[in-house]
């Protein structure tokens, strides 16, 4: 047999030299990303007057020190605090929502009108009338925070129990399994990829009304409410230095953390 | 052309030009003013036409709060705005040229507590939680700089919350905050609705000028006699409020109250009545003085201690009282 | 072309397995009507016909998947009532379960009765061995071929120790060679275990080289058109005459084959 000497060779010994080379390539539109906002920022900072749009040097600056604070410390961990109870009660919500959503013919048909009617409202919508029931502080927040973030999570969820191959259950039933085990062995593993998609949306929209909310009030601490109160008061610098952290907080919590998980969890897939 | 028409053309020209030019020397400027009631003569001032009347061809916007406001004056999108004075230091602090050219009002916030928490005194509200207005604004930091203070207590030992007037009151009525710092006509709606105390006004206790002119650097260079005329318009409209304070409610109602009347304890309270009693706990005046000048100084002061200016600014450099002195004088 | 076959049992009154009047409508669309026989215990038993003609859908209904609309199925003379691992069915789409490996397929059955780690360990490790599997235990589904994965399906069913086997068209997705190697194995497990099997296909040939006994249905609705002995000694031979002759007789049945000619089978004449 003629050997082969195209394209598929190169390939070959392409793939033979250093992961480390791949790694960086992949890296490589994130960085140029990164570079034209900085650079978009950087232009409009000289173009407009300081007091507007202060330089990325200053607000870096700027921001080293504020790290060195306690209070902003103070003011980010809450935010923090109120993020992870908020997403993780909203997964755990929304998962249940869910898987039973799935099993329960009347259940789905419910959670499906209940979803799409509330669904129209924006959640910080919510927080006015949350800060008057539920007082001010965390629980307005972490409120709107669940129902920012589990809908996705439900629809996800729903969809995929729904999805779920027949042929699968049916494999299980024969094998005997009860109701419970239908769900552990073949709806739950089914579904976990959906869970995980499901977490990622919801995690953005999380992230998002979490911010939001804290600038709407009905608190005093927060990041939402640092870029809040410096806007009041005419410190851009302070504002910008807080769009900063919430821009690469929430990249890093979904690269480092979520990606992860998900890697973790879909193993197998990855084999 | 027949005899008629010759006669009567000439003239229906003249009308015509005569109009234009009348219509064509109104000046056209951007307002801005905060929906509260401190803020009330500007509303009087565009609904009795007093703009009109200075030739004003007034673009009136309505602001939910200063620090917003005071965003469209320093982006060139308003011509004028009448909001709480520390906006404009915090703004020239950062290098915004902007200028106080006038006032509208004094100060009028009252701490108001409900009975059945125990307070009779501003110490006594350490470890309680108090409504506030917007965090930053004029409001806020005679609160904390001043009211707290003047009590030894500093934003670590009350809860302080921030939100709108409004849902400070529900929250108030349904209990889940001990006091609230109020101004009208929310002040005056309270205390028909609920068993409340005011413990404190900072009006009484500690004047200073709150609703202030403020106009870019820009305006004054290229149309000062355009800020006349929103000082002169202003003053008509505060004359008017002092002279005729029946109907200045009648037309201040809708704005301020447009749930109309209030329904408490049985009895109806009138949105007249609400905006009379308003118009009365509030002082309204369109001179600064220089005493006002001085609590401005101090309230700088204040900015730095609360950290919120880097440096003091000197009030000289942020206030230009040239068409105050003229209007004062009687100039027409 | 005269074939001489053995009047063997060809209706009810089966000892393992007796399928009553069996009837399964869709709604207004009758998909089964009024089917019966019976399987001996040990039989080799298969079915074959067109699509459409409801033989998958006869298969879930005696492994209990499914409820008739009338009749019965009765199994041990227990009525069939829902599944079973004992009577145990084979897909024609694997169905493994991407997310477990091999090994962890083949232990559904076993973590379902909720036997020990160190059981289950012994047990599948030497079905894996039987199979030829053992290498790929720790292996996931989709790093494996269409024959291996069918062979781990067949596993995880046998795992349970069921009497009796239900199989739907288990080879249909496979290519030609692995098929052949397949059948060969189904029917060397068939001998060694003694299990009653119940086989649905398309493909005469495989019908013919397995079972005892080939049920013939016809679509629209389902119904059994004949039920033909096929008393060949195993093993068979793919090739040889006879198979094919009963081929010919099958596809006639099935109207399929242009007809060249007759054949007599236990006094009645078919066209072939």
């Amino acid at each position: 047999m003629a050997e082969r000497t195209g394209p598929g060779s190169t390939v070959a010994r392409r793939s033979a030299s250093s992961a480390w080379q791949v790694r960086a390539a992949r890296a490589i539109p994130y960085a140029v990303a990164f570079l034209t906002i900085l650079g978009g920022w950087q232009v409009a900072a000289l173009l407009l007057p300081a007091y507007l749009i202060p330089s990325p040097g200053r607000v870096m600056l700027r921001l080293s020190q504020e790290l060195r604070r306690e209070a902003f410390l103070v003011t980010i961990g809450r935010s923090f605090v109120r993020l992870s109870i908020g997403f993780v009660l909203a997964c755990l919500l929304g998962l249940v929502m869910g898987l039973v959503s799935g099993i329960w013919a009347f259940f789905r048909r419910y959670a499906r009108t209940l979803v799409s009617i509330l669904q129209s409202v924006p959640p910080i919508a919510w927080v006015p009338l949350f800060i008057i029931l539920f007082g001010f502080g965390d629980y307005p927040i972490i409120l709107v925070i669940i129902i920012a973030a589990f809908f996705p999570m439900t629809v996800s969820v729903m969809n995929a129990v729904e999805q779920v191959d027949v042929l699968r259950v049916d494999v299980a039933r024969l094998l005997g399994a009860n109701r419970r085990q239908l769900i552990t062995k073949v709806y739950a593993p089914e579904v976990i990829p959906a869970i995980v998609t499901g977490a990622q949306v919801g995690f953005g929209n999380a992230w998002r009304s979490l911010i939001a909310a804290e600038m709407v009030g009905g608190v005093n601490v927060g990041l939402g409410w640092f870029i809040n109160f410096a806007g009041e008061v005419a410190d851009m610098v302070a504002v910008l230095a807080g769009i900063f952290v919430i821009g690469s907080c929430s990249a890093l919590l979904d690269g480092l953390i979520l990606e992860r998980i998900k890697r973790r969890l879909l193993r197998w897939k990855y084999v | 052309m027949n005899a008629t028409v010759q006669r009567v053309l000439p003239l229906a020209v003249g009308i015509v030009v005569f109009a234009g030019v009348t219509i064509a020397s109104a000046e056209k400027i951007r307002i801005g003013y905060v929906h509260v009631f401190d803020d009330a003569p500007v509303v009087i001032a565009r609904d009795k036409g007093f703009f009109a009347s200075e030739g004003l061809e007034a673009e009136v916007t309505m602001f939910t709060s200063g620090p917003t406001l005071v965003k469209g004056l320093v982006t060139d999108q308003l011509d004028a705005g009448i909001l709480g004075f520390t906006n404009a230091i915090t703004w020239a602090a950062q290098g915004a040229d902007l200028k106080i050219i006038g006032k509208v009002q004094e100060g009028y916030h009252a701490l108001i507590v409900r009975n059945d928490r125990g307070i009779r005194e501003l110490r006594d509200l350490k470890g309680k939680t108090l409504a506030s207005q917007a965090a930053g604004s004029t409001a806020d930091i005679v609160l904390k700089g001043v009211v707290l203070k003047s009590a030894g207590l500093t934003d670590k030992d009350v809860q302080i919350l921030y939100t709108s007037p409004s849902t400070a009151l529900a929250s108030l009525r349904a209990g889940r905050v001990d006091a609230a710092f109020l101004f009208e006509p929310y002040d005056s709606i309270v205390r028909e609705v609920l068993p409340v105390t005011e413990i404190y006004e900072v009006g009484k206790r500690w004047p200073f000028p709150c609703m202030v002119v403020i106009v870019p650097g820009k305006l004054i260079a290229e149309r000062p006699a355009a800020v006349r005329k929103v000082l002169a318009s202003l003053k008509r409209s505060i004359e008017f409020m002092k002279a005729s304070p029946v109907e200045a409610s009648r037309l201040l109602a809708p704005a301020f109250m447009p749930e109309g009347d209030l329904l408490a304890e049985g009895r109806t309270v009138t949105s007249q009545e609400i905006m009379m009693k308003s118009l009365k706990s509030n002082i309204f005046d369109w001179r600064l003085t220089p005493a006002d000048l001085k609590r401005m100084q101090e309230l700088s002061a204040v900015m730095k201690e609360l950290e919120i200016l880097k440096q003091e600014v000197p009030i000289s450099s942020v206030v230009d009282l040239r068409w105050q002195n003229e209007l004062d004088q009687g100039r027409p | 072309m005269e074939i001489r076959v053995n009047a063997a049992s060809g209706n009810g009154l089966g000892k393992k397995i007796n399928v009553e009047d069996l009837t399964l409508d869709y709604g207004p669309l009758r998909v089964i009507d009024h089917v019966g026989f019976g399987v001996q215990e040990g039989e080799f038993l298969a079915v074959v016909g067109p699509s459409g003609c409801g033989k998958s859908t006869l298969l879930r209904i005696m492994a209990g998947l499914v409820g008739p609309t009338g009749g019965r199925v009765l199994i041990d003379g227990v009525e069939v009532l829902g599944p079973n691992p004992r009577r145990n069915l084979v897909f024609q789409d694997h169905a493994l379960y991407p997310w477990r490996t091999v090994f962890q397929n083949v232990a559904l059955g076993l973590e379902i009765q909720g036997q020990s780690p160190a059981q289950i360990r012994k047990r599948v490790g030497d079905l894996l061995a039987a199979v030829g599997l053992e290498a790929f235990a720790a292996y996931y589904p989709h790093q494996l071929s269409g024959g291996q994965r069918q062979r781990a399906a067949f596993t995880r069913v046998l795992a349970v120790d069921p009497d009796v086997l239900f199989l739907d068209e288990p080879f249909g997705a496979l290519d030609a060679i692995t098929r052949l190697i397949l059948q060969d194995e189904l029917l060397q497990l068939w001998v060694d275990s003694g299990k009653t099997v119940v086989l649905v296909t398309h493909d005469v040939e495989e019908a013919l080289l397995l079972a005892d006994r080939v049920i013939i249905m016809s679509p629209l609705p389902g119904r059994i058109r004949e039920i033909l002995p096929v008393p060949e000694k195993r093993p068979r031979d793919r090739g040889s005459a006879t198979l094919a002759s009963f081929k010919r007789i099958i596809l006639g049945i099935l109207g399929l084959e242009p007809v060249i000619g007759k054949a007599t089978l236990r006094g009645r004449d078919f066209s072939i």
